[in-house]
């Protein structure tokens, strides 16, 4: 639904995003308030924005393998792990760290590409266990041959004489990278190739009949996604100056597709949302779950076991209330919030 | 009646399909022509669509070949074959459900849009020009239809009768040369019935609106119809291909399928 008064005169009109001076003031404020946020908060909350912001971009291309092209991935994380060890493992034999970065994220879009060779014969189910297949083989691969036993250091990234070993510093790479990141995503949907995602999503006989290549745009799909991935990646090991396979097991690929549902499938918007969401989760189950801890019998099973398994708790009940009550994810939500916004308050009585 | 000339579009040449023992097409042949509407007809199961997904290139006959533009089209993909200009609408509608009519259609505007991965990417420049040159020949496919009122709902969402348009205006935006239509009337009421005979005839003769989408104007000249409606049948097609148990059984204008012996034995069954 559009704004008030505004009506669709050309197609370049009904293209647009952003249709109202009103619309650019939110857009140009949200981004000052991004890039000024480093001078107002303490470093906890960077660390923190940093995570979400790390996430979102790993989850925009899980977005676009599985939101949009419907390609289920279980191993998401495996993906982020290729990005993250050939950038460290780049970088440690002498190579700039944004040139091993992007390095990284082109060798994961073609790890991504292999394990995607199974989608031309197999869907649903049968490709998500084949994802898992490919979140254990990464992992004894980066073991055995890329020093994944011991995991490789990074050292301080470095941008002109500037050197990002704080949160805040790094904030604004990861911003920079983010706001590319999410441009390219959203370009990639409004046009052609998002599409013809859709299509291979919704109807993969009617997309074939239409002219698409079904497969090549799975493989492009497995491609962008772990490009995606891999940029994460490298930018996680970037921050904490060292990549280990620890970080990027089979749970975080499971949290992971949890974002996109509960993001909202097949939404940019939902990216973000779910990030949020789900890293705010984690977060504050790590505040509380310590003062729940405390209430129970000390020395009991139970106080010592709640700190690991509260998260989960949390998580699990969380996905399925959203897989319930919500399908549609948090992005449906803030689109009906949106419209009640505009009809306000002279809606429909 | 000015006489056009009709060529042989589709030569489909002593095709046979099986699937494991059972045999779907035997030995089918059939010369599908330009300037006209042929139509296929038979009972349940005799083989009608499967001849339009072997077309198509769904489905891949054992026997046989099927000539185009002087190409053999069996073993070639799907996507290929369209892109060659065969398109087609299916029986139980294959819409892209979550897309909304206009995007539906956009999406069919695949082959035309040349921007790659780069272009897309950064959107602004030649994607976005492309983008807005393919949603005026979208447009015009809307008006044509008459579907202006649901170019924004969700597809999922639009009644049965809407959703076959919607299907007909996607395959319309492939500017096919050759349309492939598979029993477009099922589950229509009879005002859904003429509303979309009109349209066939429409896309098979051209408007004269003046479109700018030249495709429009000049209409799909071959087009092949696969119904059940019998009264449909004999008022639009020019020539009535009758399959019976994969065998084609008799073929010739809708005057002579009516008094043919074959045919009404086939539909109402012979005394033994």
């Amino acid at each position: 639904m559009l704004p008030c008064g505004i009506r669709n005169v050309s197609y370049a009109d009904q293209l647009a995003i952003i249709r109202t001076p009103l619309q650019w003031v939110y857009l140009i404020v949200a981004l000052v308030f991004a890039f000024c946020l480093p001078l107002f908060s303490n470093s906890y909350l960077m660390t923190f924005m940093v995570y979400v912001g790390i996430t979102i971009i790993s989850a925009l291309g899980l977005m676009l393998l599985s939101g949009y092209c419907g390609q289920v991935s279980m191993g998401h994380a495996a993906f982020m792990m290729v990005g993250a060890f050939t950038t460290a493992n780049l970088n440690a034999i002498g190579i700039n760290f944004f040139l091993a970065l992007i390095l990284g994220a082109l060798v994961s879009a073609g790890v991504g590409v292999i394990f995607g060779l199974p989608s031309g014969k197999i869907k649903d189910f049968y490709l998500v266990l084949s994802t898992i297949a490919a979140q254990f083989i990464i992992s004894y691969v980066i073991i055995g041959w890329f020093k994944g036993d011991v995991g490789v250091h990074i050292p301080a990234v470095q941008i002109g004489g500037w050197t990002l070993d704080h949160a805040e510093g790094y904030w604004y790479l990861v911003l920079t990278v983010l706001i590319i990141m999410t441009f390219v995503a959203k370009s990639i949907t409004r046009t052609k190739i998002g599409r013809a995602f859709v299509a291979v999503r919704d109807n993969d006989i009617a997309a074939e009949a239409m002219g698409i290549n079904t497969y090549g745009y799975k493989l492009l799909a497995f491609a962008i996604g772990c490009f995606y991935a891999g940029l994460a990646g490298g930018l996680w090991a970037g921050f904490i100056n060292f990549a280990t396979v620890d970080h990027y097991s089979l749970v975080d690929s499971i949290w992971y597709l949890a974002i996109v549902i509960v993001g909202g499938v097949g939404t940019i918007t939902g990216a973000f949302f779910g990030s949020i969401f789900i890293r705010g989760i984690k977060e504050i189950s790590y505040i509380i779950a310590p003062w729940i801890g405390n209430m129970l019998p000390a020395g009991s099973a139970l106080a010592d076991g709640i700190t690991l398994s509260l998260p989960y708790l949390f998580f699990g009940t969380v996905l399925v209330l959203f897989i319930i009550y919500e399908p549609r994810g948090l992005a449906h939500r803030w689109e009906i919030l949106k419209e009640s916004g505009r009809l306000w308050p002279w809606g429909y009585w | 009646m000015i006489q056009v000339e009709k060529q042989t579009k589709i030569k489909v040449d002593k095709i046979s399909l099986s699937f494991g023992g059972a045999m779907v097409l035997t030995d089918i042949e059939l010369d599908i022509k330009d300037n006209e509407i042929c139509a296929i007809i038979g009972p349940n199961g005799s083989g009608k669509t499967c001849l339009l997904n072997c077309i198509s290139g769904f489905y891949k006959p054992q026997q046989g070949q099927i000539i185009y533009k002087g190409k053999n089209l069996i073993g070639l993909p799907p996507h290929k074959i369209t892109t060659m200009g065969i398109g087609r609408t299916f029986q139980n509608l294959e819409l892209f459900t979550g897309l909304s009519t206009l995007d539906n259609l956009r999406a069919a505007r695949h082959l035309f849009i040349k921007s790659g991965l780069l272009a897309s990417s950064i959107y602004f420049g030649p994607a976005h020009h492309e983008e807005i040159k393919h949603m005026r020949v979208v447009e015009e496919i809307i008006d044509f239809l008459e579907i202006e009122p649901i170019r924004n709902r969700i597809v999922g969402d639009l009644p049965y009768g809407l959703r076959k348009r919607v299907e007909l205006g996607r395959a319309l935006a492939l500017e096919p040369e050759v349309l492939l239509v598979d029993e477009p009337m099922a589950g229509m009421n009879l005002e859904e019935k003429e509303d979309l005979t009109r349209f066939l005839l429409d896309i098979h003769m051209g408007t004269e609106f003046g479109y700018e989408s030249e495709f429009l104007n000049r209409g799909v000249k071959c087009i092949v119809l696969v119904e059940h409606d019998m009264g449909v049948v004999m008022d639009i097609a020019e020539r009535i291909t009758v399959f019976d148990f994969g065998r084609k059984i008799a073929e010739g204008t809708p005057n002579e399928i009516r008094g043919d012996e074959r045919v009404i034995n086939a539909y109402l069954g012979e005394e033994i």
